[in-house]
Order: structure tokens, then C-alpha cells, then sequence
């Protein structure tokens, strides 16, 4: 992959690749999606109503994904583990599914009941309306993923913290990411 | 070829002959990514079902038309989530293109939001990469095919990009594939690439749900390569000078 790699640092010396940056000040807020989904209990929803304020990680997942996903659940229920109790049910969790097809309503509420077991953050397993939805939170969230030919979908694994704005935080791209990444920014928002 | 060239025409009929949308495929391709399942065998070919597609790139005459209409994504409205501050920077001013954007150049400096929203507006899509990707390899047998596209590729771009379909259509009835500008497609981030992940106990199946591999059809086959490098390279606000669009849509 060292050629791939070789490639992309020509076409970036070039000048073809831009890096755009903005300072966490005027950073855009998700709201603007204006996305809807369902939730584990069949209520339609918005990103900003299940924000409503709080800080939230989110993340995308699907449910017959037997690998990264449940590392992925592990990884989110370490860092919440890290809080101080009272500070944890200030946080929210939102898991999205990139499969609405197969992981109906129904479906949702079992891995509810898979990923939520013991307490903590209030948590909703939600599904966009159809792929097209699955593709502009993934490009928003700078989630890459392919579906395979057998069903199965190559996802990266990015947990995003939003602020009660819904403004982008904190990021870990990647599961060996130390939990810091996104426990300090998430502390200096639970900060009272 | 040529039959297929002419039903392609048929869909538009009445209209010039580089205007509308031109019938592609269907035609098998091998995806530039392929699953690999261990076994070392090679991916199969898969079936791309045929469907519209522009016959030109879209021109900054056809998206002032779409801004007008649309003012959430005039620049200096559009909100930052969908596009980077490069958003049709070129153009003069917000609804005049100006002398860098001639009206029947393509349409630069778009993110892949704008794209679709446009394409949506006219009941449209983006086309796949692997449709993309089928409508680009007419012609692939022929002598030089990929020379030509690789020279094209080593240019600068042009402070002002030439017009569209000024010469000839592909066997499908379709321009300026290659030579113009490169091109959106709705699932980009198909190109999903971190190291090799072929090797077992790779700290990248750690990122990766499933396992998948890097597997071109033709490793010779560097344009096709270079492609999926540009486009792995994006993000979906980015709007860059070089990059436009066109639309795709299912068979009726």
C-alpha cells in the first residue's frame, strides 16, 4: 500500500488536495443535517432532539456485524465507565445503524437490550430512513464504509463527541485510539 | 458498440446530440475493491445494471441555474457541514459565474453535498463509482487508452477549464469521461484504505469491521489506480478546482 501511500502525497504536494481547518469556535453543527430517524421504540427523531443540549457521543454501528461493532460498544462503555457517576447521566449515547434494511425497530430494541445491560448514559439505537440518509451522516461524521457483496459493511470506526449544539468535539478515528481523545473534551464539556 | 451508442441517443431524441442523458451498460466490471476471503482466489466480475447518465459534466450555467433556484446553496449561504470555504470560489460572485467560470465549462469547486443536492433537483443521482467507472472503460481495449488518460492526468489544471463536449463521445454517446475534470460519485468513501489489511492480525481489523482488501482488476491498470487514490483522498465538503459532477439515473 506504500505506492497508494506515494500517490496521495504527490497529489497533496500538488496542490490537488485541500485541508480545510475551522477553529472549534465556528465549527458547523450537525443540526443542519435536519436528518430523521427511528428509534428502538418506533419514535421518528432528530439529531437535535436527542441532543437536546447534552453532550453525546456518536457512533455508527450495525447489528450483524459481529466484530468491530461490539468493540465498538466495549470502547463506548469503557470511556462512560471513566466519568464520575454523576456525570454520566448527563452524557447521551446514539448508535446508528448503517443497515435501516435489516435492523428494523425490532431489531434495534434487542440490541438495546445487548448494548445497554448494566447502567449508564441514556442510549438510543436509531436507523435513518434509507441509505441515501445512512450516506450523508457517514460523510458528515467522516465515516468511511463499503457494503460487500455478502452483506457484510467495512466501516471505520469513528466515535464522534457532539456538543448540546450538536458541534463537533472530540473524534477517535479507530479503536487504537487512546480513550483521552475523547475523555478530556468530553470532561471540559460535563464541567459545570 | 455503435448500436448501443444509438439507443443511448434514442433516450434523448430530438435533442443535440451531447445534450441529456445517454444509456450505459449494463456490462460487468470487477470493482476496484474487492472482498478477499482468504483463499487467495480473485473477486468475481459483478453485473452493473444499465442506467442514465449525463452525457457532459455539469456546467456552471446548469448549477447558476440551480443556485437561483435554490439559495441554501449559493455560497456564503451553504452551511459549513456541506462545504468547505473553497465552495465556487472561482465564480465573480454569488449568482454571476464570472470570466474564470464560462457558462458551458464544467461546474467546479463543488462539494459532494451540493452535487447531490443538484441532482437530486432534477430527480437524479450521482452515478456509483462501479457505474462511473463501467461508462469510462469504453474504449479500454483500444491502443493508448491509458496513456492518453495518464498524460491527462500529469497536466496542471487550467486556470479556466474548456468548455464541455467539445470532442467526441465514448461508445455510449458520453463526453469528456476523461481529459476534462475528474468527477463525483455518490459512494466515494467506497475507498476505504488504511495499510493492507490482508495480514492476519493486522492492527487495522481493529478499525475495519470485516476485512476487506485492495484488489484491482489489473494492477497495470494505473489510471483506474490513481482514481481510486484521488477519490480515497476526499471528504465530502471538500471543493476543489479540479473536481466536478454529473447525474445518473435508473432506467425508467
Amino acid at each position: 500500500m506504500n505506492r497508494l501511500f506515494a500517490i496521495l502525497f504527490l497529489l497533496a504536494s500538488a496542490g490537488l488536495l485541500g485541508a480545510p481547518s475551522a477553529s472549534a469556535a465556528d465549527e458547523p453543527s450537525l443540526f443542519d443535517l435536519r436528518t430523521r430517524l427511528v428509534d428502538q421504540h418506533g419514535q421518528t427523531v432528530t439529531l437535535e432532539s436527542l441532543v437536546d443540549g447534552h453532550a453525546t457521543l456518536i457512533t455508527m454501528f450495525y447489528g450483524s456485524c459481529h466484530f468491530a461493532c461490539p468493540m465498538l460498544n466495549a470502547r463506548v462503555r469503557r470511556i462512560e465507565a471513566k466519568l464520575p457517576e454523576a456525570d454520566r447521566a448527563k452524557l447521551r449515547i446514539l448508535f446508528v445503524t448503517f443497515d435501516p434494511e435489516r435492523d428494523t425497530v425490532e431489531a434495534l430494541r434487542k440490541l438495546e437490550g445487548v448494548y445497554s445491560a448494566g447502567q449508564g448514559a441514556p442510549r438510543w439505537f436509531l436507523r435513518p430512513q434509507d441509505a441515501d440518509a445512512v450516506a450523508e451522516l457517514a460523510a458528515v461524521l467522516g465515516i468511511r464504509y463499503r457494503v460487500m457483496s455478502d452483506g457484510t459493511i467495512n466501516h471505520t470506526s469513528v466515535i464522534t463527541l457532539l456538543d448540546g449544539h450538536g458541534r463537533v468535539r472530540g473524534r477517535m478515528d479507530g479503536l487504537d485510539q487512546p480513550d483521552e481523545v475523547l475523555l478530556r473534551p468530553l470532561t471540559e464539556l460535563l464541567a459545570p | 458498440m455503435s448500436a448501443l451508442a444509438l439507443v443511448g441517443m434514442l433516450v434523448v431524441a430530438g435533442a443535440a446530440p451531447s445534450e441529456g442523458m445517454a444509456r450505459v451498460g449494463p456490462g460487468r466490471i470487477q470493482p476496484a475493491f474487492q472482498q478477499d476471503r482468504g483463499d487467495g482466489a480473485a473477486g468475481a466480475e459483478i453485473e452493473v445494471p444499465a442506467f442514465l447518465l449525463d452525457r457532459h459534466p455539469v456546467t456552471n450555467a446548469e448549477f447558476l441555474e440551480f443556485v437561483r433556484r435554490h439559495p441554501e446553496w449559493q455560497r456564503g449561504r451553504v452551511s459549513p457541514l456541506f462545504a468547505d470555504e473553497r465552495y465556487l470560489a472561482r465564480w465573480a460572485s454569488p449568482l454571476d459565474p464570472g470570466p474564470d467560470a464560462p457558462l458551458r465549462a464544467p461546474v467546479t469547486e463543488v462539494s459532494w453535498f451540493a452535487a447531490r443536492a443538484y441532482c437530486k433537483s432534477r430527480g437524479a443521482r450521482l452515478p456509483t463509482e462501479n457505474e462511473w467507472e463501467l461508462a469510462a472503460r469504453a474504449g479500454a481495449d483500444e491502443p493508448g487508452f491509458t496513456a492518453r488518460i495518464l498524460a491527462w492526468y500529469a497536466q496542471p489544471t487550467p486556470k479556466v477549464l474548456p468548455e464541455v463536449a467539445r470532442g467526441e463521445p465514448n461508445a455510449w454517446g458520453v463526453y469528456d469521461l476523461h481529459g476534462l475534470v475528474w468527477e463525483w460519485v455518490s459512494d466515494f468513501t467506497n475507498a476505504l484504505v488504511s495499510g493492507d489489511s490482508r495480514d492476519p492480525g493486522d492492527p487495522d481489523r481493529i478499525q475495519f469491521c470485516g476485512a476487506g482488501a485492495l484488489a484491482l482488476r489489473d494492477k497495470r491498470d494505473y489510471a483506474t489506480f490513481m482514481r481510486v487514490a484521488f477519490r480515497s483522498s476526499l471528504e465530502a465538503r471538500y471543493s476543489i478546482a479540479n473536481l466536478g459532477f454529473r447525474c445518473a439515473r435508473d432506467l425508467p
